[in-house]
């Protein structure tokens, strides 16, 4: 028993944890030795995150211990207990104050000071320490909101250490980073690894895994799968622990026969977004979008749809020129979206199932003046039918769906309105393996049926994967075109990053 | 967490407003106890009576709730377009004042929508403006002197009942109701008001014309202050600058009580009208109760503010799921 104590700095044994009518989590188990880097994967749903409130301590586990650094901790305390005894976690939605400086923000309530006064000077060079040791060099009076997600979450760790952190847990920190930005917090995770700290890394990229962890834990339906040095494993391997079967292709055979040109952009330019964005799209292909976070390809999209005014330039589908700035006459002219920001500009988090899907086709139901909600659920439940999204009901909020079944739902939304032309900004970012390899299948199917699909990816695989020809867009141009037999990570990169 | 959420949906077959009605019915126990004349026919036809003038609003308040907004101006709307309205009334032009205080009610809604739609400022402000801005032109109406006397034709809107015992102002609450109902819950552009309310940039994106939608809900409750504005200066037989003095708060407190969350996305008509029968049982059965009005006013302040707190736990309830 002595030399374990020594062995883990984390042990959680025995988990268990049961909301109304779910068993979150069965006797689960996590041990993470100092110095490493832990990663917790499992698909959405499988029991990550209660494991994780279970350890900040806002939720009580029903069963099992914790015991951190040799001591137990207690089941019923509170995140600032958990905090003091050298446990911080990095939550996926940051929460700072953006009229703040990034100094304010890291000492936010214990600000170093002389009674009542703030200590400013004194603060803000505690700040500028604490990122060399971290190796970044940062103004500390620098307001939140002028920094991007990558630096937010930079100080979020920085905060972490300076309440002297010995475990950090980082929630999916890439998901919303360039990949410039990634190398960097591989980089500070490194350092904080070397210098004895240990991290639970919460991912669903596979690349990630074998770059960063040392070790993983697997989850699958609440159920411990089984724990592993990632020397042991290779990437198949994690996979099917994680969806219980092995998978035998991550993507499906893309079988479309590309067509005549539907749509044509030419010179479409947005001040500070892109410039004389000019391409065609054709009847039934997938047409890739790549390039870095922050290149403009969402804002090309967002243009092209209406959401945003281009400056000037055209977008012309079936030969008719729409009038751009009004997501209405997109919608008439045969165009469908899904954003990237499936909660904040996709889902109706407070409606049914049915309600998001029927949402832009409301008119279809409609008869003397008045809606059919009847008829609306069945053409929905038809839907649900065919994209096979679990769901208790049709008429189910939305909000307790995983996040594949509510992209399905958003699908099923657009797929009904039949449009010939579907733009899909990051198709299935935050989404587990298995639902992803369904939506691929629901779009090359699409596409097979002579729909356009434009797919905007920052999924390298995913563009490679499924696309027919891909765009790729660096700085606001369009820096290169790619055929289905050019495409490889080395090509696009080439290009991604003129 | 995916397979057993078959056994909530037994309490999801139940409608939200059940348990306000409920709460509804056990008010109305505890008074007819406590006091033998509450229970009667005639009490309940007179607090139906009461809760009609503010009922109305509510019905209209309810839409812009649940679009996520708010009408802070409508008692005062109420006070300019009844001045108006008396204003014809007393001249002999009973049709003319009701067509004018309708049209009024509606201006002003109109008024509401479309600067909130096209500026973008908070709904708070822009009905906090109108608020001050009608409440003036009803003083400026007259320069603040009530205008008594209407013409008996018109009196009998709001002091009329038929078969004898059910008053006019009722029977105009439950038709209004009935359309409020209906367009609410039983068209598309009632589903278009929840989704603005839900994700107002996920509405834009499938196609709803969100600055139509928003600028016609303001109309819609306009209009509903225009209606109530006839029938209250019916009712006291008179045009008076001060009426309708927080007569939105009472609108509010119905629609809020009745389930409908000030975030928006949520609320129905037939729970509006359940908190507002609970606002209404409240007043009446207090006063019979020989309780100070001064202490009424307390209890609604406080009632208020209980119906959110329920409302914030209920929705973070929902969220946890």
């Amino acid at each position: 028993m002595g030399a374990q104590k020594n062995e883990y700095m984390l042990e959680m044994s025995g988990i268990s944890k049961a909301f109304p009518g779910v068993k979150a989590l069965d006797n689960v188990e996590l041990k993470v030795k100092p110095g490493t880097v832990h990663a917790l994967l499992g698909e959405n749903g499988a029991g990550k995150s209660t494991l994780m409130k279970i350890l900040m301590g806002i939720y009580e586990a029903d069963e099992g211990t914790v015991t951190f650094k040799g001591k137990l901790l207690r089941g019923r305390r509170n995140v600032r207990e958990t905090m003091d005894v050298g446990i911080s976690m990095i939550h996926q939605e940051l929460a700072s104050f953006s009229q703040m400086t990034i100094a304010e923000n890291i000492y936010l309530n214990r600000e170093p000071g002389k009674g009542l006064f703030v200590d400013d000077a004194q603060m803000n060079q505690d700040t500028i320490e604490l990122f060399e040791r971290i190796g970044m060099d940062i103004n500390p009076n620098t307001k939140m909101r002028d920094i991007t997600t990558a630096y937010a979450q930079m100080v979020e760790i920085a905060r972490a250490i300076s309440l002297n952190a010995d475990l950090i847990i980082m929630d999916e920190p890439t998901s919303a980073i360039t990949d410039k930005e990634v190398e960097m917090l591989f980089n500070v995770i490194r350092r904080l690894r070397d210098e004895g700290r240990s991290i639970i890394y919460i991912t669903h990229k596979m690349d990630e895994i074998f770059k960063i962890a040392d070790e993983i834990t697997v989850l699958r339906d609440g159920q411990f799968v089984g724990a592993k040095p990632i020397s042991e494993l290779d990437s198949d391997q994690i996979v099917s622990m994680m969806v219980g079967r092995q998978l035998v292709q991550l993507f499906p055979p893309n079988e479309a026969v590309p067509g005549e040109t539907v749509m044509k952009v030419e010179h479409l330019s947005r001040k500070g977004e892109f410039d004389d964005i000019s391409f065609e799209v054709h009847k039934g292909e997938i047409l890739g979008i790549a390039g870095m976070m922050g290149a403009g390809r969402s804002e090309i999209m967002s243009a092209i749809f209406g959401i945003t005014k281009p400056d000037s330039g055209t977008v012309t589908v079936n030969g008719k020129e729409l009038s751009l700035g009004q997501p209405k006459e997109a919608i008439e002219a045969g165009m469908a979206m899904l954003t990237e920001d499936r909660k904040g500009t996709g889902l109706f988090l407070g409606l049914s199932v049915n309600d998001n899907i029927g949402m832009p086709s409301l008119r279809d139901f409609v008869s003397k003046g008045l809606l059919s909600q009847t008829r609306l659920n069945k053409a929905c439940e038809v839907q649900i039918e065919a994209l096979r999204i679990k769901t208790p009901s049709g008429k189910t909020v939305i909000r307790g769906l995983s996040g594949g079944n509510q992209q399905k739902a958003l699908l099923g939304r657009w797929l009904y309105c039949k449009p010939e032309i579907l733009i899909i900004d990051e198709p299935t970012r935050g989404i587990d393996v298995g639902a992803k390899y369904e939506i691929h299948k629901i779009l090359c199917d699409l596409a097979k049926n002579g729909t356009s699909v434009i797919m905007v990816s920052s999924e390298m695989p995913e563009v490679i994967g499924i696309s027919n020809r891909v765009l790729v867009v660096s700085q606001g141009h369009i820096t290169g075109e790619l055929q289905r037999e050019e495409l490889t990570q080395e090509t696009i990169m080439k290009y991604a990053a003129v | 967490m995916k397979k057993d959420k078959v056994r909530q949906n037994i309490f999801k077959k139940v409608p939200n407003w059940c348990g306000t009605l409920v709460i509804l019915v056990l008010i109305m126990i505890a008074f007819g106890i406590a006091n033998g004349s509450f229970l009667t026919v005639k009490n309940v036809m007179n607090i139906l009576r009461q809760v009609s003038v503010t009922g109305i609003i509510g019905l209209g308040m309810t839409m812009v709730i649940v679009t996520g907004g708010i009408d802070l101006s409508a008692g005062s709307v109420l006070a300019f377009a009844g001045m108006l309205v008396a204003i014809l009334a007393q001249g002999g032009h009973p049709a003319a004042a009701v067509l004018v205080g309708i049209a009024v009610g509606t201006g002003c809604g109109i008024i509401n929508g479309t600067v909130i739609s096209l500026t973008g400022i908070p709904p708070f402000i822009m009905t906090l403006g109108m608020q001050l801005c009608a409440r003036g032109a009803a003083n400026l109406v007259t320069g603040g002197y009530p205008v008594a006397g209407l013409d008996d034709s018109f009196r009998v809107i709001g002091g009329g009942s038929l078969f004898k015992f059910l008053p006019i102002p009722v029977i105009i609450y439950a038709i209004l109701a009935i359309i409020s109902f209906f367009v609410l819950q039983k068209t598309a552009f009632g589903k278009k008001i929840y989704a603005l309310g839900c994700n107002e940039s996920a509405a834009h994106l499938c196609g709803v014309n969100v600055k139509k939608v928003r600028t016609l809900v303001y109309t819609y409750v306009g209009f509903m202050t225009g209606a109530a504005a006839v029938i209250i200066t019916s009712r006291v037989n008179a045009g008076n600058a001060s009426v309708g003095l927080n007569f939105e708060f009472d609108a509010i407190i119905g629609a809020v009580i009745g389930g409908s969350s000030l975030a928006g996305g949520s609320g129905t008509i037939i729970g509006t009208i359940i908190g507002a029968l609970i606002v209404g049982c409240l007043d009446n059965g207090l006063t019979l109760l020989g309780i100070s009005a001064y202490y009424q006013q307390i209890l609604k302040g406080m009632l208020i503010v209980i119906s959110v707190i329920v409302d914030t736990y209920r929705n973070k309830a929902s969220q946890r799921a």
